[in-house]
């Protein structure tokens, strides 16, 4: 590990809500609306910032899903999580990651999961990497691509 | 004074003399209400009594009845003209106007008629001290303290007449007078402690520099900032080459703080080797060895070595920057961008410091997604560092496609750093491209909307790119808005010249001339506030003995209007108001008609017309700002009178004893003087004859 490295995260604000929509609009493929931004900042630390060097460099934001059947499971949901390409390999989304896992056990939610693209294959071996198990495919999932791109379900079960 | 000596028309029976009395007790005590109520009884029975006349004009002008109080004042000087407290009202009216001038005459109107009268004395000698009057001040500080010589702040007032008189001696003496008035001597007194020190600045002032280390040392157990008993203590001895004793004096005082510039050059000139640089090289390789946090120890080498020597000090020094990951390393070396050998060496040494990141760390040929950190030897962030830094370097040196290159490379890299889009905007703005570089800075803004530094940039930003809307909106994120729910009225408030200047002169650029103007106005009565507001200063920093600090001020004062943004918004005035006189509205529009067919005159008048329209439309935004009736600067801008009005930003500027010779303001207002006289006088005599 390089000398001087230090990683934190901080909360998603109103001040810094930019760097979020900065991160997303430069990781990853699909653009998310202005509400959804607005939205991010109500769903407290399920929204996360990463800072490398005191530099913001990677974001994480989720949402908590109440099913309409009481039977059914609460869970939450990774809608977004992005590292600049330069920083990753630093442990940076894994502890975005983590934090989220553990406030799921704060919340006694049972499971975290998410979609990923099939042919990401970098994203695949990740997620498995750190304890998530590939579940159903779930077929034209990314509409907007063309053809339709096909998803897996990444889940982890929350003990 | 005994009753006989009363004027008829001033005598009042023993009740309204009685009530007078109340009035002026209430006025002391601020309570106006009251003291109108019973001036006006006495009124009712002698509505001609000038005192009591000038007493409700004084307070009236207190409650926010200026005129009519000024006129009441007037008429009941008029009708009492030898009366001290005629004067005195009328003397306090100028000084609560700022009129010093005409203040201090009404004060020595009143001292005719009461020579002794303390409190018109000390009134007097604080406007004497605005009015740089020194040797008033000295007789009326002479009387204050002979009536009252157990006071200290009267010897004080004396000593600062007779030093600023340069009368060294006298000013002395009398603070040694002081002294021996007192039994024994207060200690861990600050306020004597700042007597002694002010003694000693005296001292030192008059030239005597022996005389000076000899009484700093006689004081030094009394006085409570040591500080600045070692610091006079390093520079007399230096003065006076002892310097051995410089030498220790000065060791002590950088191991108190290892920053302060000022205690290397004197270390340097103690042991005589400020002209060797190779001893200097010695003396500070030791002295960053002894004070390892040192910035200074290691960047004044810098300044003075050259060739390899320069080579291995900037590489570590700007290395250990980019490692570190310090933003202002740029701004650390930018003195030293004078010299073109040294330009090159940091080029030299900040490409080859490059080349050893390109493998790691960079994000590009570097490691993948799934890369280990293990393999990465270098943090991302010193690459990062690096780069930003290689572009503002090409900037400065005026390389913009260089610096473009490396700038996109950096955003590409971290799009999420505030620094590296303000560079961008930077870049770009010297390129003369200022609605690209008002777009890099509204995106590092985005990225930190709490970052006042960033959002003061944007609005300027946008300002020079002349959007003035959006700019009055985004600095409005940071003021206390008004009714329109914008910031402009609170930054008139808050006197933020930055933006007074950069809003007047972009009206000036889209030809919204009487804004400008009134801009550039804002910032002179800023400028003149604060040479108002030392007023308050003569009294309170004599009676709490804070000298050397009041001296700092007036001396401060003194270079006021050469200052850099008094001068730029001065001479933007100037320069419009010249332009005003050189063409008249008139003259514009016939000379851009001379010699065109009556086709293009027409399509000529149809685009002036259009222009003239598009000056006179004023957004919202435009219109607020000051309380006053003419918001627009219309009438500054329609002004009969350009010239003088060009000379009041001027005279204040050439009446500074620090403005800079090579500006010609003067000369150019002066010139078109001198022709309009002489065109008036050819006129009359045309009339004439």
């Amino acid at each position: 590990m390089a000398p001087n490295i230090k990683i934190a995260l901080d909360d998603l604000t109103v001040n810094n809500l930019g760097v979020l929509r900065r991160i997303n609009s430069v990781v990853l493929p699909t653009s998310y609306s202005d509400s959804w931004y607005k939205d991010s900042l109500s769903v407290g630390e399920l929204a996360k910032l990463a800072y490398f060097n005191d530099i913001p460099v990677g974001a994480i934001r989720c949402s908590l899903e109440t099913p309409p059947s009481h039977k059914d499971q609460t869970r939450i949901y990774i809608m977004t999580l992005a590292v600049l390409s330069p920083y990753r390999g630093y442990g940076i989304g894994r502890k975005l990651v983590d934090h989220i896992l553990e406030q799921a056990k704060k919340m006694f939610v049972k499971e975290v999961y998410c979609h990923v693209w099939v042919e990401n294959d970098d994203a695949l071996t990740w997620y498995q990497h750190i304890g998530f198990e590939k579940g159903e495919l779930v077929t034209g999932y990314y509409k907007k691509m063309t053809p339709a791109g096909d998803a897996y379900i990444l889940r982890k079960a929350i003990e | 004074m005994s009753a006989a000596a009363v004027p008829k028309a001033r005598y009042l029976p023993p009740k309204e003399a009685g009530s007078f009395r109340q009035v002026l007790q209430l006025y002391e005590t601020r309570q106006y209400k009251k003291a109108l109520k019973v001036a006006d009884t006495i009124l009712t029975k002698f509505p001609d009594h000038g005192e009591t006349l000038a007493m409700k004009g004084l307070i009236l002008c207190f409650s926010e009845k200026k005129e009519e109080g000024h006129e009441l004042i007037k008429k009941g000087l008029r009708n009492d003209l030898t009366s001290f407290i005629c004067w005195h009202v009328y003397g306090l009216f100028y000084r609560s106007e700022r009129n010093f001038e005409e203040a201090s005459k009404c004060y020595v109107h009143a001292l005719k008629y009461a020579p002794d009268n303390t409190n018109i004395l000390r009134d007097l000698s604080l406007l004497q001290c605005q009015m740089r009057n020194w040797e008033g001040l000295i007789t009326s500080r002479k009387t204050i303290l002979s009536q009252k010589p157990n006071v200290r702040q009267h010897w004080t007032g004396l000593a600062l007449g007779y030093h600023m008189m340069k009368n060294y001696e006298l000013a002395e003496n009398i603070l040694s007078k002081y002294e021996e008035t007192l039994k024994e001597p207060p200690k861990e007194d600050y306020e004597h402690s700042e007597l002694l020190l002010y003694k000693n600045m005296i001292i030192y002032e008059s030239g005597n520099v022996a005389r000076a280390l000899e009484h700093l040392e006689s004081i030094a157990d009394q006085v409570t900032d040591k500080l600045s008993v070692m610091e006079s203590r390093a520079k007399y001895l230096l003065e006076l080459e002892r310097l051995p004793e410089a030498t220790v004096a000065y060791r002590k005082l950088l191991n108190r703080n290892p920053d302060n510039k000022e205690y290397f050059f004197g270390i340097e000139r103690a042991l005589g080797v400020q002209d060797d640089v190779e001893k200097r090289k010695t003396l500070y390789r030791a002295l960053a060895k002894q004070y390892k946090h040192s910035d200074a120890a290691k960047s004044i080498p810098l300044s003075f070595l050259s060739g390899e020597d320069f080579r291995q000090a900037v590489k570590s020094y700007i290395v250990d920057f980019l490692t570190k990951g310090v933003p202002s390393a740029f701004v650390n070396l930018k003195p030293l961008y004078d010299d073109e050998a040294k330009v090159k060496g940091i080029e030299d040494v900040v490409l080859e410091f490059l080349k050893t990141l390109s493998h790691a760390g960079n994000g590009v040929n570097g490691v993948g997604q799934n890369g280990s950190a293990k393999e990465k030897d270098n943090s991302p962030t010193t690459y990062l560092w690096t780069i930003y830094y290689l572009a503002q370097h090409y900037s400065k040196i005026g390389q913009p496609d260089l610096a473009c290159e490396y700038i996109t490379k950096a955003i590409e890299h971290t799009p999420t750093l505030v620094e590296v889009h303000m560079a961008k905007a930077k870049i770009l703005k010297r390129k003369g491209d200022h609605v690209a570089a008002s777009e890099a800075m509204t995106r590092a803004r985005e990225l930190d909307l709490q970052d006042r530094f960033v959002n003061t940039k944007a609005a300027k930003y946008l300002m020079r790119a002349g959007k003035s809307d959006e700019a009055v909106s985004v600095v409005s994120l940071f003021t206390k808005n008004d009714a329109h729910g914008k910031g402009v009225g609170d930054l008139h408030e808050m006197q933020a010249l930055w933006f007074l200047t950069e809003q007047g002169e972009m009206f000036n650029r889209l030809g919204k001339i009487g804004l400008a103007l009134k801009r550039f106005d804002a910032v002179k009565k800023i400028y003149d506030d604060w040479w108002g507001d030392q007023f308050d200063f003569h009294q309170y920093c004599v009676r709490r003995g804070t000298m050397r600090a009041y001296l700092g001020l007036l001396r401060w004062e003194e270079t006021l209007y050469t200052e850099n943004f008094y001068t730029r918004a001065a001479f933007d005035a100037i320069q419009t108001y010249i332009s005003l006189y050189d063409t008249p509205k008139s003259a514009r529009v016939a000379a851009e008609l001379e010699g065109l067919t009556e086709e293009e005159r027409k399509k000529a008048m149809r685009k002036a017309k259009r222009e003239r329209a598009k000056q006179n439309k004023h957004s919202e935004s435009e219109k607020i700002g000051g309380t006053d009736d003419d918001p627009l600067g219309k009438n500054m801008e329609n002004t009969s009178t350009p010239l003088e009005d060009a000379e009041q930003f001027w005279k204040p500027v050439a009446a500074c004893a620090t403005w800079d010779q090579s500006w010609t303001w003067g000369e150019e207002i002066a010139k078109r003087k001198e022709q309009e006289a002489a065109r008036v006088k050819l006129d009359t005599a045309d009339k004439t004859t």
